[in-house]
């Protein structure tokens, strides 16, 4: 048997128009205190590439402080309730829960675990529900990417827990990008890989040290051959200027001694039959 | 100087062992010195001094001597396709020959050619260590009249043991304290970063006194900056070919005006007094590790 309790008997919550006033100046300071911090540590990141993932990770959990920390100051006094109060409270948060805004309620416990998991942060190349981009803001309710074409992405946190998530640099300032080029199976390969190598290692946005090498790796494709060529990138947002920096120098020099392209309907063809 | 001792030291002993080595320091930081050293420890030494990527270039390499000096390393590669024939072609002279080869190496672009090519395997490297402000001052008051700042002297020199800021584990953090100092040496060695020529630049200059715009530069400028860095006095020819043409004498512009760099005839020169400057900007850039 389930106990109900008549709205008449539950005590009224003590809200007036003071109460809302209020809370509508700590959410406003709420705002500008985050819009500050966030302005403030973006300044201090933006100084050091080294640095910069590291510093932008407190965004987002500095802003889930601020607006928790406005939420308890706001709702702490006035729900300062009674058991009849909670019960009826819970009936009502389940009502609302259950008409639609649990989609909300998802997002903001996704960006929680989001901000506490860390599968990203904010400056990290990731793949998100289809979209890659650099996470540029990790919200209360999503997280937004800036894709290679400088579109913005907004894509809603819960997606975080039923998508699966790539992120190619996980916090760390380089990332490793891997240019192709597609070769006549009568190319001089040892050449070509020469080449590729060269403008790897000689590119102005590369990144060298003893764990991030270069290296050329030569696939039989079926008609062509492809030479995959993998380096680190510096900075993250350098990632297409590397490409073409690369790709632009490799082309020059096939084009200067002749080293044979493959014919695009070739590999067009094969990609028709992987698809 | 204990610190440039020990370099010596260990460039003797390499040239006792025969193992090839690799003196490094940053731009007027004392190598030529060392490689002066090595020159006078032995009898026999052929030296031979690059002063440019086209005399480094197709340079036939002969020499009968059991030790040989080679200096200007960093001359040896362009970062453009087929940069590194040159260095290619000396590791194999290197390694086919009898005798010890002292070769000496501008940091970043040992750095880099370490990454990027097999000279570390080839050679050890033997860093010239930075001076402390005290040495520093000691260097200063060698070859400068320093009456004016007699106290400052005394004060850095007194205590012989390390202070705490020289026994910090971060090279970046100690500098930037004595930057901050109010001594005049101390201020000096924070500036040039704990490098003799750079630090003989800033007092000649008295830059100490003057405060710079901080540098701000599009990515191609900062890259330019890299290879003169990397090369201490580059020609334009080289630059056109590894920096894009079309932005590079608005860059050298730039560099010019932020006074990083100066010109010599068709050449481009790293300015000593903004050489700490230019290596902070390339850092946090990323583009020096």
């Amino acid at each position: 048997m389930v106990n109900t309790v008549p709205v008449e008997d539950v005590p009224p919550v003590g809200v007036d128009a003071g109460t809302v006033a209020a809370a509508v100046v700590v959410f406003a300071v709420a705002y500008l205190a985050v819009r500050l911090v966030t302005y403030a540590l973006t300044r201090v990141s933006e100084a050091s590439v080294e640095r910069r993932i590291t510093v932008k990770m407190f965004v987002p959990l500095v802003k889930f402080v601020i607006y928790l920390a406005a939420l308890y100051y706001v709702l702490g006094p006035v729900l300062d309730l009674s058991s009849t109060q909670i019960l009826a409270f819970s009936g009502v948060l389940g009502a609302v829960l259950g008409l639609g805004i649990k989609d909300l309620f998802a997002d903001i416990v996704g960006g929680l675990v989001i901000v506490l998991e860390r599968p990203y942060r904010i400056g990290d190349m990731v793949e998100l529900d289809d979209h890659y981009g650099e996470v540029t803001d990790i919200g209360i309710r999503s997280t937004e990417l800036t894709t290679l074409d400088d579109d913005t992405v907004n894509v809603p946190n819960y997606l975080f827990f039923t998508k699966s998530v790539t992120n190619s640099n996980d916090g760390a300032p380089e990332m490793m990008v891997v240019t192709r080029f597609h070769l006549s199976p009568d190319a001089d390969l040892d050449r070509a890989v020469e080449v590729v190598r060269d403008a790897l290692r000689t590119s102005r946005y590369v990144y060298l040290s003893d764990d991030h090498g270069v290296d050329v790796r030569v696939e039989d494709s079926g008609g062509y051959v492809t030479l995959r060529g993998r380096a680190y990138v510096n900075d993250v947002r350098n990632e297409g200027a590397f490409r073409t920096d690369v790709t632009e120098r490799v082309f020059d020099v096939f084009d200067d001694e002749g080293i044979e392209v493959a014919d695009p309907s070739a590999f067009l063809r094969s990609d028709r039959r992987q698809e | 100087m204990d610190s440039f001792d020990e370099a010596v030291d260990s460039v003797r002993e390499a040239i006792d062992r025969g193992d090839n080595v690799a003196v490094v320091s940053d731009p007027y930081g004392g190598r030529d010195a060392v490689a002066d050293e090595a020159e006078e420890y032995t009898l026999g030494v052929e030296r031979i001094s690059f002063s440019s990527v086209a005399e480094a270039d197709g340079y036939e390499m002969s020499f009968g001597g059991q030790v040989c000096v080679v200096e200007g390393c960093r001359y040896l590669y362009t970062r453009r396709v087929d940069g590194f024939a040159p260095v290619k072609s000396f590791l194999q002279t290197v390694v086919e020959s009898d005798a010890t080869f002292v070769t000496t190496w501008n940091s970043y672009a040992w750095s880099y050619a370490a990454q990027a090519t097999e000279v570390d395997d080839i050679f050890d490297d033997v860093r010239v260590p930075s001076l402390s402000s005290a040495e520093i001052a000691e260097l200063l008051s060698s070859d400068y009249d320093i009456s004016e700042f007699l106290t400052d002297y005394e004060e850095v020199t007194a205590d012989e043991s390390p202070s705490l800021r020289e026994r910090l584990p971060f090279e970046r953090l100690r500098f930037g304290i004595e930057e901050a100092s109010d001594n005049v040496f101390e201020k000096i060695s924070g500036m040039s970063r704990g490098n003799p020529g750079v630090a003989r630049a800033v007092f000649e200059s008295r830059s100490w006194q003057t405060d710079d715009e901080p540098l701000d530069l599009s990515y191609d400028d900062a890259f330019a900056l890299y290879v003169v860095v990397s090369k201490e006095r580059v020609s334009r020819d080289v630059l056109r070919r590894v920096v894009s043409p079309d932005s590079l004498e608005t860059s050298l512009r730039k560099l010019s005006d932020s006074g990083v760099v100066g010109f010599d005839g068709d050449e481009v020169v790293l300015r000593p007094q903004q050489f700490a400057d230019a290596v902070s900007y390339l850092e946090r850039r990323r583009l020096v590790w």
